[in-house]
């Protein structure tokens, strides 16, 4: 794993194009855009700004640990832990298992984790202030 | 008995035995086997005992394993003449005791008779056994199966002596192969090819097997083997482990062979007593125990790999062969399994030679395994014919010689009933028409009739056998066994048993027979195992040979065996009714009416159509009508 | 690597890998309803029927693609006559066992079958065991079983009660293919194999969690770095935690050290 994903929340303002980004970029079987693996929140005043959250990749990740199917593996090249959804038998146990909130349910109820795009995350390529890096 | 330590030892108690022996000696030998304990052998064994002991004589009593000719039993042959006295009552003890034991008279009364009155006296003359080549059953009818003395005495468990001391296990491999030996549990692969995927293979411990789970509705070969001379099998399953490396066995014995299984466990204790069995057999490196292990009465265990799941403690269906059993079977090691028969053939070879086994039967297998069918192969030998039992007969005999010289022809012939179908294989074999009688039996000549060897079961058929009941009495049959694990097998067959059902029933469609070709032809080659592609054949070869019996069924409503009773009506003649009045007390259901000496009547709401009247109608007065005429 | 022909085109195949694998890997569709990639495959309902030839296959031989591992040389057809065939019947045998399944009307508008001309039955389960072999051998949960033989094979909890060792994961519903395994799921319980089990809900906010205690117990056994502390919080609520203690370290009240590296 030679790159590192970055969040600057300083950057970030909470527009949440990253969300967008990632959304339109992992559509479901059926077209329809999926559910954004990474979340952009705003803070309230007096901090105008907004935080991300997205997946660490956990060395000892609780989502893999957690899948009986081995539906989750580690991608070597990227690093990402990747959710193998022919394997995946839908019972949940990575979604409850990550205690970051980073595994999101697609609104046809199939799991879904980020995956860095495969080495090119959409995310960062959008984000308008540069508050997102991978490098 | 001493634990015996070294081949050379066992050499010298064989012939220790062997001079004890005298042949000449007066031995009255009883069958106990399961047929003959049936008709009642066990009391008159009972009544011999009794009486000898009374009479304090030294003559020698055996209690032998099953002689073949279970249609007569209970069996009793006095040697060394050979005397065989059939269908003896415990009252004819005494007469045979004074007469033939003491006066060397012969009681014609308890000989064999043929249909055509001739009585034979020794039993080699008998129709029923002089035709047969017994290789496999060779000791039974001499040696008492719960004595390993007897069998000692036999030569037996010399063959293993041999090879422990002569003969590499590449060596015991390479003859096996040779000799064109053929599994004879129905598959017909040749053994020595097994054996050697098996001995090469990796993985330790390796393990054999004895398929001893005979299911075949009517036959009872290997129960016969294993009550008669379970040491023959223990002995091939030695020689086996010894060939492939193997270390640990097991016989996977149905539940339901009581007496086999006491037969088996007793001579197992026996041989490892002996030191035949357990660690370093006859103080040699090689290590091998057998293990019983009984199985619970589903037919598909018999398939190789839902008998080792059986073994194996989980639910017995097939599962898939990644690798063949004998490279990945029981508990992912090297596996070999045979059948009963197959085991039992394994001495005779090694103690006789190839030359001797390849002399016997058809093809050539000098090159290749596969190129013929070499030795003997046990029929059971069972339906609409007068001599019902177990025969063994050298491969590429015809099935005629089989039906009509030891099977003595078709019962009820002086009736008028004829041959009309011979049913080999077991519930998945095939029906083969009176044109083929005179073909060779061996592997391959029966599949390309459309049937198959199976384990040998041989049902003969006569004209009064529907041939469109019996396809549909197989495949209800395979359709209850089947293990339901894929489609075509569980769903072809409830399919075919609707079809056929209706048709016996006389509601049978044109398009029926499509759509039953249909299905048998994606069972024969889509199936998971064996079973179900071989299931379809009952159906796939009376519609062969049998087609107008079918279109006679849906066309007229007419059943050519008269036997579908939904089909036929029962009528007495008035030409040959001599108001006997015997069928009119048979009767079940008090069908029939009529006076004495005038012409019978059968109640047509009352009959239930089961055939009684005319068994026991002495005047062939009972025509059973169907179709049109009825 | 492995040189093997799907419908004329070679392909490279991975050592041990069956031609399902290779032709799902490909692009190639081979109906199926037995196999799934988290199980070994079975061949238990014999739909993903394929055409072999050479690398020692016998001359027309028919095979199930999820059964059969690649070899050199192996050439694989996908749509003979032959093929196509059987599996209609096999398909016709399936939809006479189970005449309402849309997902068997479907497959029998793509493959082109048109009348069942067996007698139909009643069912809605086709048999081909995934539940049990799910249960079994991926959960880990051996809620289910095999029961009867034959055509009276019914899979199903053991004696057909509610389930002792069930879990609610509900992955046997999600996995058959014919989806006639019924799920109820409330706010408060989910009932499954006729049996009602308590959602388990979020220690924060008390929204109802797609996790049962059951659950929550088995999924433990698997790894000791699961605790029910991580297990019982909602997504939103654990978020909403990661959001806090960023919050504070952007605004200066956590530094770094002491949130760890």
């Amino acid at each position: 794993m030679e790159k590192t994903f970055i969040v600057i929340p300083e950057k970030c303002t909470g527009c949440r194009t990253c969300e967008l980004s990632c959304a339109y970029s992992h559509p479901m079987a059926s077209g329809q855009p999926g559910n954004p693996r990474i979340h952009a929140y705003n803070t309230k005043p007096p901090l105008e700004k907004g935080i991300q959250i997205v997946c660490l990749q956990c060395d000892t990740a609780a989502c893999m640990e957690a899948c009986p199917a081995f539906a989750l593996q580690r991608n070597l090249e990227t690093g990402a832990i990747e959710v193998h959804l022919d394997r995946c038998i839908n019972c949940h146990a990575c979604f409850n298992a990550c205690s970051f909130g980073n595994i999101v349910l697609d609104p046809n109820n199939r799991v879904a984790k980020c995956d860095l795009c495969g080495g090119d995350p959409k995310c960062v390529q959008f984000c308008p202030t540069g508050a997102l890096l991978y490098q | 008995m001493e634990r015996i330590s070294s081949p050379n030892a066992l050499l010298d108690v064989i012939k220790k035995h062997q001079d004890a022996r005298d042949p000449d000696k007066v031995r009255i030998s009883v069958c106990q086997g399961t047929g003959c304990i049936a008709s009642g052998a066990n009391s008159v064994m009972a009544s011999f005992e009794s009486t000898l002991l009374e009479k304090n004589s030294s003559v020698e009593l055996l209690g032998t394993g099953c002689h073949g000719f279970c249609e007569r039993g209970p069996l009793v042959v006095i040697q060394p003449e050979g005397t065989l006295y059939q269908r003896v009552k415990p009252e004819n003890v005494n007469e045979i005791l004074d007469k033939t034991i003491g006066n060397g008279e012969v009681i014609t009364k308890l000989l064999y008779r043929d249909e055509a009155k001739n009585t034979y006296e020794k039993e080699q003359d008998v129709p029923f056994y002089k035709h047969q080549e017994r290789i496999v059953f060779a000791m039974n009818g001499h040696i008492d199966p719960s004595r390993i003395e007897d069998y000692l005495a036999m030569g037996g468990y010399g063959a293993l002596a041999k090879v422990l001391l002569n003969i590499e296990p590449e060596q015991v491999i390479h003859m096996v192969t040779k000799s064109g030996l053929r599994g004879r549990g129905g598959g017909g692969f040749p053994a020595g090819v097994k054996w050697k995927s098996c001995r090469d293979a990796e993985g330790s411990p390796k393990y054999i097997i004895c398929n001893a789970d005979e299911g075949d509705p009517g036959a009872f070969m290997d129960r016969s083997i294993m009550e008669g001379n379970p040491h023959s099998v223990i002995e091939g399953m030695i020689i086996g482990a010894y060939a492939i490396g193997a270390t640990k066995g097991y016989v996977y014995i149905r539940n339901e062979y009581p007496l086999a299984l006491l037969r088996l466990e007793n001579a197992l204790e026996q041989a490892r007593e002996l030191g035949l069995l357990g660690d370093n057999i006859l103080g040699t490196d090689c290590s091998f125990d057998i293990t019983i292990n009984r199985g619970g009465g589903a037919f598909v265990c018999g398939e190789s790999t839902a008998l080792m799941m059986s073994i194996e403690g989980k639910v017995g269906r097939p599962r898939v062969k990644w690798q063949h059993t004998a490279k990945k079977g029981l508990w992912g090691n090297p596996t070999n399994i045979n059948n009963v028969e197959t085991w039992a053939n394994i001495p005779p070879i090694m103690d006789r030679g190839v030359d001797w086994f390849t002399s016997i039967g058809t093809g050539d297998v000098s090159n290749n395994p596969w190129g013929g069918s070499k030795g003997t192969k046990i029929f059971s030998l069972v339906g609409k014919v007068n001599n019902t039992g177990l025969v063994e007969v050298p491969m590429g005999i015809s099935i005629r010689s089989i039906v009509f010289d030891m099977g003595g022809g078709i019962k009820n012939s002086q009736k008028g009933r004829t041959f009309k179908a011979v049913q080999t294989g077991g519930p998945s074999g095939g029906c083969i028409p009176e044109q083929y009688l005179d073909n060779p039996i061996d592997f391959d000549e029966l599949t390309r009739l459309g049937s198959m060897m199976g384990s040998g079961g041989m049902i003969v058929m006569d004209d009064r056998t529907c041939m469109v009941e019996v396809a549909r009495y197989f495949v209800d049959f395979l359709k209850e066994e089947s293990c339901g694990k894929c489609t075509p097998c569980r769903e072809g067959l409830r399919a075919m048993s609707e079809i056929l059902g209706r048709i016996v029933k006389g509601q049978g469609r044109h398009e029926d027979l499509v759509v039953l070709e249909d299905l048998a032809s994606t069972m024969s080659v889509a199936s998971f195992c064996n079973l179900g592609l071989t299931a379809a054949n009952p159906v796939l070869s009376t519609l062969k040979y049998f087609r107008q019996e079918y279109l006679d069924h849906i066309d007229k409503g007419e059943c050519a065996g008269r036997q579908c009773q939904d089909l036929i009506k029962y009528t007495i003649s008035e030409e040959n009714c001599t108001g006997c009045t015997l069928c009119a007390r048979k009767c079940p259901t008090k069908a029939i009416s009529g006076e004495k000496k005038s012409l019978h009547v059968i109640d047509q709401e009352l009959c239930v159509r089961c055939g009684v009247c005319d068994d026991v109608c002495n005047f062939n007065a009972v025509t059973i009508l169907s179709g049109p005429e009825r | 690597m492995i040189h093997v022909r799907i419908n004329g085109k070679l392909l490279e195949a991975k050592k041990g890998e069956t031609v399902l694998q290779l032709a799902q890997r490909n692009g190639y569709h081979i109906p199926n309803l037995c196999y799934h990639p988290s199980l070994k495959a079975d061949g238990a309902c014999r739909m993903c029927l394929v055409e072999v030839k050479g690398a020692n296959a016998k001359p027309n031989s028919l095979t199930t693609a999820c059964t059969l591992t690649v070899k050199e040389g192996m050439e694989v057809l996908l749509d003979t006559p032959e093929v196509s065939k059987h599996r209609n019947t096999i398909l016709e045998m399936l939809m006479a066992l189970v005449p309402d399944s849309p997902v068997l009307t479907k497959m029998a508008e793509e493959y082109g079958l048109k009348e069942i001309r067996l007698a139909q039955g009643d069912e809605v389960c086709i048999k081909c065991g995934l539940c049990v072999r799910i249960c079994d051998e991926v959960v880990g949960a051996k809620a289910l079983a095999m029961e009867g033989r034959g055509t009276e094979t019914t899979f199903n909890p053991p004696f057909n009660e509610p389930p002792e060792r069930c879990v609610a994961c509900t992955s046997c519903a999600f996995i058959c293919p014919v989806q006639c395994i019924p799920v109820k799921k409330t706010n408060d319980s989910i009932t499954i194999w006729g049996r009602e089990f308590d959602r388990l809900k979020c220690t924060r906010c008390g929204r109802a969690l797609d996790l049962t205690e059951e659950h929550m117990a088995l999924m433990m056994t698997r790894s000791s770095h699961l605790k029910p502390e991580d297990l019982n919080v909602c997504d939103v609520c654990s978020r909403k935690e990661v959001l806090g203690t960023m919050k504070s370290l952007v605004d200066g009240q956590i530094t770094l050290e002491r949130v760890g590296k």
